[in-house]
């Protein structure tokens, strides 16, 4: 089966330049650089995890040591969550053996404009999330509104259950393109 | 042809270091890195990028580096260190006191992670140890820090057995362990995911089950005495019915076989009576037809006398 060479789309554009605003060197999912694309988005996306956990992590310390096993237990749970969205990201689906996605169907600029898309949405969504988690780590040392840290904790976990909800449907993305087009 | 490069031997190696001078060779050596595995390539002191999910060719560094190093142009120190990156389990064992000195066995279940991009922090194990890391080597190395800083401090508070068994002392476990056994974990690039005790039955609880399974014995026996005693009064009822029956049984049999008897007897009385009042029917009609006999021949005597009279008196008036 051929594979058409596809380039990138014009519309996906602003998403591929946000996209390397964060991730340098992400050039979309060219030909021959597929694979290493995929591995780059979801190297930052658990970059983003990571650094989100380490936030709330240092949360739960300062609350379980400060007695306050409220907070100690969602910034506990929200570090659950985070760690299954690393699970998930690192176990994900990426392709179809030898060229990323190679074989079945070829790719077309619309298949590559929603994967770009996607890719970015996913990005800001953990990165919304550290940034939530960066935030409530510094209501914290300023010692501010005690339901203010919780409430920004729940809102971190939220969005991470949401980015791990949201990066699923990348499988359905990639499985779309496994799928050879039927004649009617 | 490639020869395929393996360095987990068994599933409890969770890293290992390998000396590149050990693998070296002029053929080509490849190693398929699986998702949860990872590979950093220490070169000449340096970390290298670290590799996963693909396929790592010349390992060994092939035919152009046994020919550079024929050359003395080659790294002197080369070594790969291996790791698995998905979560796995260890258990340490515990022994300890509670605040009211009651001892307490068990293991604590720790849930553990080597994320990729820590796996140059195992460096920090083989500067010290061996060139293998399994989960007896992860025990050895945490048991006495779990011992000593999260079970004897988790423990200490617990007044009671039913507080080890509560879910509130396993969230504070997890916590603590969380907020204790972070950094130590971290040193060797490992993350935490999540930590529980399992406490073995304590004396006291051994006691409690002792006690419960007398009592449920006890209790047992109460109830298969009160099924047997009423099997017994059941049989016995069934008994006594059945012999009350017999006794009804037979007593009706004896009133039937009197009643047969007397009727058999009235039935001869009733045909001897109307034999006899037959006889006595035919002695009343021969005796009515006796007497009327006897009229007849009185009433033909005195006709006779009669005519005996007329005629003796007609000779006399004749006379």
């Amino acid at each position: 089966m051929v594979l058409k060479m596809v380039g990138t789309p014009v519309d996906a554009l602003p998403y591929l330049r946000g996209i390397q605003a964060v991730l340098a060197g992400y050039e979309g999912y060219t030909k021959g650089k597929r694979r290493t694309a995929d591995r780059a988005i979801r190297d930052e996306i658990i970059r983003a995890a990571r650094r989100t956990r380490a936030h709330i992590a240092n949360i739960h310390d300062a609350a379980f040591l400060s007695s306050d096993l409220t907070m100690a237990l969602v910034a506990k749970q929200c570090c659950t969550t985070i760690d299954g969205l690393i699970e998930e990201v690192a176990k994900a689906s990426s392709g179809l053996p030898h060229s990323f996605f190679s074989s079945h169907r070829a790719v077309t600029n619309g298949d590559l404009k929603r994967l770009i898309r996607h890719d970015h949405h996913a990005i800001t969504m953990v990165t919304k999330a550290t940034n939530i988690a960066n935030a409530a780590e510094r209501e914290l040392a300023q010692s501010s509104e005690e339901g203010a840290v919780h409430e920004l904790v729940q809102r971190c976990q939220q969005m991470v259950t949401s980015a791990t909800g949201f990066f699923s449907e990348r499988t359905m993305l990639l499985d779309g393109l496994r799928q050879e087009k039927r004649g009617i | 042809m490639a020869q395929a490069y393996k360095w987990r031997s068994e599933p409890n190696i969770i890293a290992r270091m390998v000396d590149g001078n050990e693998i070296k060779t002029w053929r080509s050596r490849n190693i398929t890195l699986k998702p949860n595995e990872a590979c950093v390539f220490i070169v000449d002191g340096q970390i290298g990028p670290i590799f996963s999910d693909r396929m790592v060719n010349q390992i060994g560094g092939g035919f152009t580096r046994h020919v550079a190093n024929i050359f003395g142009a080659t790294a002197t120190d080369r070594r790969i260190l291996f790791g698995m990156t998905g979560p796995f389990d260890i258990a340490i064992p515990f022994s300890t006191l509670t605040q009211r000195g009651l001892q307490v066995q068990g293991h604590v279940r720790l849930r553990l992670k080597l994320m990729k991009e820590d796996l140059p922090k195992m460096l920090n194990y083989f500067t010290n140890h061996g060139s293998i890391l399994n989960r007896l080597n992860i025990v050895q190395i945490f048991k006495e820090h779990v011992n000593q800083r999260l079970i004897a401090a988790s423990f200490s508070t617990c007044d009671s057995e039913s507080y080890i068994r509560s879910e509130q002392f396993q969230a504070m476990f997890s916590m603590n362990a969380e907020a204790l056994m972070r950094h130590p974990l971290a040193s060797v690039g490992l993350t935490l995911l999540s930590a529980y005790a399992v406490a073995e039955r304590t004396s006291s609880e051994h006691l409690a089950l002792h006690r419960v399974r007398i009592e449920q014995g006890t209790e047992r026996e109460q109830i298969n005495a009160t099924a047997r005693q009423k099997a017994i009064e059941v049989r016995e009822g069934i008994a006594l019915r059945t012999i009350a029956c017999e006794v009804e049984v037979a007593r009706a049999k004896i009133r039937g076989d009197q009643t047969l008897e007397v009727e058999r007897e009235l039935i001869h009385i009733r045909a001897l009576e109307a034999v006899l009042r037959s006889e006595d029917e035919r002695n009343m009609r021969l005796m009515a037809e006796h007497e009327r006999q006897k009229a007849t021949r009185i009433e033909q005597a005195v006709a006779m006398f009669e005519r005996i009279q007329s005629a003796k008196r007609e000779r006399q008036s004749t006379n």
